[in-house]
């Protein structure tokens, strides 16, 4: 038996002219908390779709568990739970009662499925909420109730598609710690996100991907590193005069300097005392600013750097 | 299992619709029923006892034994009057009728001259129409008696001795008079397609059409329950809900039925009703296979116009011998049609035999609809990959 519990090689899937997934290949191993990191429109869900067999592809392979994946492959689909982009429940039942049919879709035995919701629901954090139907739910609520319906038959795959998008903060968290434990007690992991953020806390292993091709992949360290940037140092200063940017440019380390909205930002690379650098260089010469801080860089960066336009448009 | 069971809480939780379409049901079955029911016969037909004015100018054997006859059931008074003052105490209802026996009544009656008595009465009002039939069917009688070589007093007695003339104007009056040319059985069981119709539309179709909004349908595709497993629960489970709705309307028109209960007739419309609620059903299968067009929002406009639409010009509102012969053969691509025609069929007392190519023509469309809506199904799918 080999470790390897997803496995997509090759695949491309076309929405008539529309290359939704060109060419697109990867592996998740075992145990694995793996983030898949990309844009609105980028292939995430279609990625997810093929991967489940809900779409079919005009090319690649598809294997889970080490075996090829197709729609009847009952078998496999029962050792995975999937956490739905869009929220799918059933209005007409109420939280005990979806959670209920979801999981009785994978297990069959009366009391053990009455434990298994019990635990799902216990774990979304729903227990007080078992006779509310969802129309009565707040936002964050119903996405929970989608997550315990999605994990509550103890799926050694999990799948979240985008699982938070339209969720306060506080939900949010809590719903990232879940599923940390959830990998944690062993499960295999997909998190799919345009959140760098929530994929930096949770995943081991990150695949960043834009308009269905595969930009890169490794850990957050690891993906930070492939960029020239190392730092950036952020000044918020008044009425600067265009002329002094290449003043910038000069002290060490800096390769990129602009100036917008009264802010500088200086990006460099390599290099240990940058901030002290500005610092020193806007004593000097008298400038008064506000505010000095430097920024270590985020997966945005890297995806900036690799594609030249940012991960999500600025909220 | 558990897609059959979600489906019946699913359609359990449209109860209040099932209510308030059974509710419509039950009034529409009692009105009809109250234009039948016994009580309201007998004021028509039956032993209503009216004011009877009879001025006797015969005075014979035979005017006397009449106007006993009439005295035995409604209060007869014996004078005459002037006719201006006839026809105020007629509009009035001081009386419901003025009788007139002419001289020479018997006496022309026994050169058997046909007998003709004159009676003066609204002949529009139940009571004249009524006194009518009783006073010539008597007088038909006595003839008839006379005719067999009987003398005129054992001719009335034999009339009044062995016919119940209440009973023999009550049947006679039923046939003639009735504006209501079909009887009970068939009117009460005309609607139902309806019922049926609008009953299973409101809550099986919306039902399945949840579970094939993408996004349930989505999540139990990827599922470890088969397509087919969860397609025959979904059938099943329409079915039963179908199944109910056909037993509850039928019992509950049966309580009105109750001198044709498990008679072959009942048994027959009992057949009839469940072939068309079977044809019902894969209607439903068709209609669904249209939810890629997120048919779900239309679905109460969908109900009104397959149920108004198919009851109209299938005959279930409007008897089918009104009906225009366009109309008629539009219906004859309905169920509804072929339900209507059947029952009428069945009403008349023909039997399985003869009515097996209405079955076949409702039938038949069922086998239409679940071949397209397959068709439709596959046609999609094999699209969308
Ligand atoms: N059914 C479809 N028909 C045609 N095009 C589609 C269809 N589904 C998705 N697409 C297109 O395929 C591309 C990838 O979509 P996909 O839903 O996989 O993106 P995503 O990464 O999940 O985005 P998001 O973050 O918004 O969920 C998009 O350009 C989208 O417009
Ligand atoms: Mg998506």
């Amino acid at each position: 038996m080999s470790d390897t519990v997803v496995e997509i090689d090759h695949l491309v899937k076309r929405y008539k002219e529309l290359i939704a997934l060109d060419n697109f290949s990867l592996r998740i191993e075992k145990g694995e908390a793996f983030g898949l990191l990309g844009p609105n429109g980028s292939g995430k869900t279609t990625t997810i779709n093929c991967l489940l067999s809900l779409l079919a592809y005009d090319n690649g392979e598809i294997k889970i568990f080490g075996e090829r994946m197709t729609p009847n492959r009952l078998d496999i689909k029962k050792r995975i739970g999937v956490v739905s982009q869009n929220v799918a429940v059933f209005n007409e039942l109420n939280v005990y009662e979806n959670t209920d049919y979801f999981c009785g879709l994978y297990i069959k035995e009366k009391e053990k499925r009455k434990q298994y919701v019990e635990e799902a629901l216990e774990f979304a954090g729903l227990l007080e909420f078992k006779k509310f139907y969802p129309k009565k739910l707040s936002g964050g609520l119903l996405r929970r109730l989608n997550i315990a319906c999605g994990i509550a038959h103890k799926p050694e795959l999990i799948i979240f598609d985008e699982p938070t998008v339209a969720v306060d903060p506080q939900s949010r968290n809590n719903i990232l710690e879940g599923i940390a434990k959830l990998n944690e007690s062993g499960a295999t992991i997909i998190y799919t996100s345009h959140y760098m953020e929530e994929v930096e806390q949770l995943c081991s292993n990150i695949l960043i991907m834009d308009r269905g091709k595969r930009i890169a992949e490794g850990t957050s360290d690891e993906l930070k590193a492939m960029i020239k940037n190392t730092e950036s140092v952020i000044v918020h200063i008044r009425n600067l005069e265009h002329e002094l940017l290449d003043e910038f440019m000069k002290l060490p380390h800096v390769y990129d300097v602009k100036y917008m909205n009264d802010t500088l930002t200086i990006k460099c690379s390599g290099g240990k005392h940058n901030i002290v650098h500005v610092a020193e260089y806007l004593e000097k010469k008298q400038m008064n600013y506000d505010r000095i801080y430097s920024e270590l860089p985020s997966l945005n960066d890297v995806f900036l750097e690799i594609t030249g336009k940012e991960l999500r448009d600025k909220e | 299992m558990q897609v059959f069971k979600a489906f019946c809480k699913l359609a359990w939780s449209y109860k209040i619709a099932i209510c308030i379409y059974f509710g419509i049901c039950a009034f529409m079955t009692f009105m009809v029923a109250s234009q039948y029911s016994d009580t309201k016969k007998e004021e028509k037909y039956g032993n209503e006892s009216y004011h009877i004015t009879v001025a006797d100018e015969d005075k014979s054997a035979l005017s006397k034994a009449f106007i006993g006859f009439l005295k035995k059931q409604h209060t007869v008074e014996e004078t005459a009057y002037e006719p201006e003052l006839v026809k105020d105490l007629l509009y009035y209802q001081e009386m419901s009728a003025y009788i007139t026996i002419p001289k020479g009544f018997e006496e022309k009656h026994r050169d058997s001259e046909p007998l003709k008595v004159e009676s003066l009465s609204d002949k529009g009002q139940a009571a004249g129409v009524f006194i009518n039939m009783q006073l010539s069917s008597y007088l038909e009688g006595v003839a008839r008696m006379e005719k067999t070589g009987l003398s005129l007093e054992e001719a009335i007695k034999e009339t009044e001795e062995t016919n119940d003339f209440s009973k023999f104007v009550k049947l006679e009056g039923k046939e003639n008079t009735s504006s209501n040319t079909h009887s009970k059985f068939y009117s009460l069981l005309l609607f139902l397609p309806y019922a049926v119709m609008t009953i299973i539309l409101s809550t099986v179709l919306p039902v399945i059409l949840i579970f094939s909004q993408k996004d349930i349908k989505d999540r139990t595709d990827i599922s470890a329950v088969s397509n087919v497993t969860k397609n025959i629960a979904l059938v099943a489970g329409g079915a039963l809900v179908s199944f109910i709705v056909f037993l509850a309307l039928f019992a509950f028109t049966s309580l009105f039925l109750t001198d044709d209960l498990f008679t072959g007739k009942w048994l027959l419309a009992a057949l009839n009703l469940f072939i068309f609620t079977i044809v019902t059903t894969t209607l439903l299968i068709l209609i669904s296979a249209f939810s890629f067009l997120g048919i779900q929002k239309a679905k109460d406009v969908i109900t009104n116009i397959i149920g108004l639409g198919f009851s109209f010009l299938g005959g279930i509102f409007v008897p089918l011998s009104i009906l225009g012969d366009g109309v008629k053969a539009v219906g004859k691509f309905l169920p509804t049609y072929w339900y209507a025609v059947s029952l009428e069929q069945i009403d008349k007392g023909v039997r399985f035999s003869g009515l097996l190519k209405n079955f076949s023509m409702e039938l038949l469309f069922g086998v239409v609809c679940l071949a397209l809506g397959i068709a439709i199904s596959s046609a999609r799918k094999n699209a969308m990959s």
